[in-house]
């Protein structure tokens, strides 16, 4: 076996609600090989989307250990979990999240351009990951111009600009209509082969589960290796 | 730590500006798409619009103050001005005149007697400025650059000829030719004083473009002025006048002044005192740079008001856009470089402001003079039709500004108008910068829920 791309221990989440206090993640343990494609199940409200974006250091937890490419997240400070999320990370959310005064080239681009590559290669680049994921020829429009279907492919485009080594989705055929879906599934599943990525995968859509090398139940808590 | 360098600077700025003031043209392959912030084109028009005034008040004050500071200099005070016992003989004075005028840094000196007087003429009488002018006057550059005549000469070849300042002459309703009454006191027996009486013909009319300083001009040849005027109420002094009365150099031309009168024995001697032309008219010229001082402070207040729009845009358009900030967040971008694109947006804002302010403030300031003359005709000519027996106006009453504004660009003020201008920008913008830089990306999670 392979050295785990992503590996938490005894990971504790906690949520409080007035005086109740909701046990997201209790004590929980994962973890995953670089170059999977990994699905996570469970009910809503069960924490998947939680998990996710501690993966992506968009959220802090309470304890446990969580270590993703090398670094350890619970020692990062600010500045560093701004690298973190620049280098290591891609993340493709339920909705598009694009900003909506930019093209679709530019949304793909900005990261890219942000994190320091010349102009002109983060423009290029972007271009090459448009044509990916089929939207070359929409390059130029803005996410209000383009279908829920083309806006997740552009997000799964900017996503790749930085080359991430893993790729963080959540629920991305959320909001689509049955022919997006099954396109967008298609994207990802070439995902880690073509991109050369890990890909990790929030869903209800049990078509979309099937994609995965493996599968997580996080249920109660703690997660159930279902296949 | 991650530092911001100044090459990771290009897309912060591209970012800030796209941000703030969308894409600049319509995107030809996407046509339908307009992006355009209007409130931030509106923060650039209030600091466009309140740099304006600042320039034109600035440049048109100090124009102002120079072109009539100018006029005292070479038409009035001279450069340095040694005051003279009024009993000095012709030939010390002549002696010393020279003197001076042998000084390196001394361009002229010319001795004038001043006093005052009553000017009659058959139309009435008025007060006048009696200046005895020595000939010398005649060939000095200043005076003739200054100096307009209405008519006639502008010194009197005879005794008994005058040159009258304009509006005097109009006072008394008279021109070149008449003839004019000067009523000046002679001392008479047990320390009575009594009215004496010449005539002059009118030799000349003339002005400096000022008519604070002119006005009451009744200008005599200098041998007439010291035979007329009473010895205790008159000023005798030697006007001297210099290569650069604006330099550093003045005061030590005036010290080595004072050594040419040890030398000629004139030390300690009552009477004789040097004054710069900065002594000679303090109060004038203090009053002329407080009031320069407090239109400068109000202005300063309109670009404060100007700066304070904009960020109240910029912290308006933080409030609206969490979620798009969140969102860079999310890809990796720091609060640091989250603040850094707020405060460059803020500055390049105030920079577009400052920019567009000071070239249309340059250009009004380059013709004011002709824009002034537009705006009378325009408001004489709209009064004719509407009541055609109403005065023509003078939106710049002779009585205390020069009737033609000389304007000089000047590029020290230029730069610190501008320079302020986006230093204040960025300053404002620290806050809603500050608060843009405290989003977290998790709120992308909470937008979803």
């Amino acid at each position: 076996m392979n050295e785990p791309i992503i590996e938490c221990r005894d990971l504790i989440k906690t949520f409080s609600s007035g005086a109740e206090v909701l046990h997201i993640l209790d004590h929980a343990d994962f973890s995953l090989e670089k170059g999977k494609i990994c699905t996570i199940l469970g009910p809503s409200g069960s924490g998947k989307s939680t998990f996710l974006a501690i993966l992506g250091s968009l959220e802090r937890f309470d304890s446990g250990s969580v270590r993703v490419d090398g670094y350890e997240l619970q020692t990062l400070q600010e500045k560093s979990l701004s690298v973190f999320r620049r280098k290591v990370v891609g993340f493709v959310f339920q909705f598009h999240f694009l900003l909506g005064d930019f093209s679709a080239l530019e949304n793909v681009a900005l990261p890219g351009y942000m994190a320091g590559l010349p102009r002109a290669d983060a423009w290029k680049r972007a271009t090459q990951l448009l044509d990916l994921v089929g939207l070359r020829n929409r390059a130029h429009h803005y996410p209000s111009q383009l279908s829920g279907g083309e806006r997740q492919r552009v997000a799964i485009a900017r996503a790749l600009i930085n080359e991430p080594p893993i790729v963080l989705a959540d629920e991305p055929t959320g909001n689509l209509d049955a022919a997006s879906s099954e396109e967008l599934r298609s994207l990802l599943q070439r995902l880690p082969e073509a991109a050369k990525t890990t890909l990790v995968l929030v869903t209800h859509d049990s078509e979309l589960a099937t994609i995965g090398d493996t599968s997580f139940l996080l249920k109660g808590g703690h997660f159930e290796c279902i296949r | 730590m991650h530092q911001i360098k100044a090459r990771n600077l290009k897309p912060l700025f591209f970012l800030g500006l796209r941000f703030l003031f969308g894409k600049p043209v319509q995107n030809p392959k996407a046509p339908a798409h307009r992006v355009r912030h209007s409130a931030f084109w509106g923060a650039v028009l209030g600091i466009s619009v309140s740099i304006v005034p600042l320039y034109i008040v600035l440049f048109v004050s100090n124009g102002m103050i120079q072109g009539i500071t100018d006029r005292y200099l070479e038409t009035k005070t001279g450069h340095l001005q040694l005051a003279l016992p009024f009993t000095l003989t012709g030939e010390t004075r002549e002696k010393l005149q020279r003197d001076i005028a042998g000084l390196e840094g001394v361009a002229s000196a010319s001795f004038e007697v001043d006093g005052i007087g009553l000017a009659a003429s058959s139309r009435g009488s008025t007060s006048a400025q009696v200046r005895g002018l020595d000939q010398s006057i005649v060939a000095d550059e200043g005076f003739k650059k200054f100096i307009q005549t209405d008519g006639g000469t502008i010194y009197p070849e005879k005794q008994n000829e005058a040159v009258l300042g304009r509006y005097l002459a109009r006072a008394l309703g008279v021109g070149v030719g008449d003839t004019v009454t000067l009523i000046t006191l002679r001392d008479a027996h047990e320390g009575q004083m009594l009215p004496r009486l010449s005539i002059f013909r009118v030799a000349g009319i003339v002005s400096s473009g000022y008519r604070e300083l002119d006005a009451n001009w009744f200008i005599v040849r200098s041998e007439a002025a010291l035979r007329l005027l009473n010895p205790s109420t008159a000023y005798a002094f030697i006007g001297i006048k210099t290569v650069d009365p604006y330099g550093a150099g003045l005061n030590a031309l005036a010290s080595g002044i004072t050594d040419q009168l040890s030398q000629s024995g004139f030390s300690g001697v009552q009477g004789f005192s040097l004054r710069t032309w900065r002594d000679i008219e303090r109060s004038l010229f203090a009053s002329f740079s407080s009031t320069k001082s407090v239109l400068i402070l109000i202005m300063a207040i309109a670009i404060i008001v100007a700066a304070v729009n904009l960020a109240s845009a910029l912290t308006t358009y933080v409030i609206e856009h969490r979620t798009e900030i969140a969102i860079l967040r999310s890809f990796g971008v720091s609060s640091q470089q989250t603040a850094s694109i707020f405060l460059l947006g803020g500055a390049a804002t105030g920079t577009l402001g400052c920019i567009a302010g000071s070239a249309v403030g340059i250009f009004i300031s380059f013709y004011i003079n002709q824009i002034l003359s537009g705006i009378q005709a325009a408001i004489n000519f709209v009064s004719r039709l509407l009541a055609p027996a109403s005065h023509p106006i003078t939106l710049l009453n002779p009585d205390y500004y020069l009737e033609h504004i000389p304007i000089s660009i000047n590029w020290d003020y230029i730069i610190l108008i501008v320079g302020v201008g986006i230093a204040v920008s960025a300053l404002v913008s620290l806050v809603p910068a500050i608060k843009s830089s405290r989003i977290a990306p998790a709120e992308l999670i909470r937008h979803e829920q």
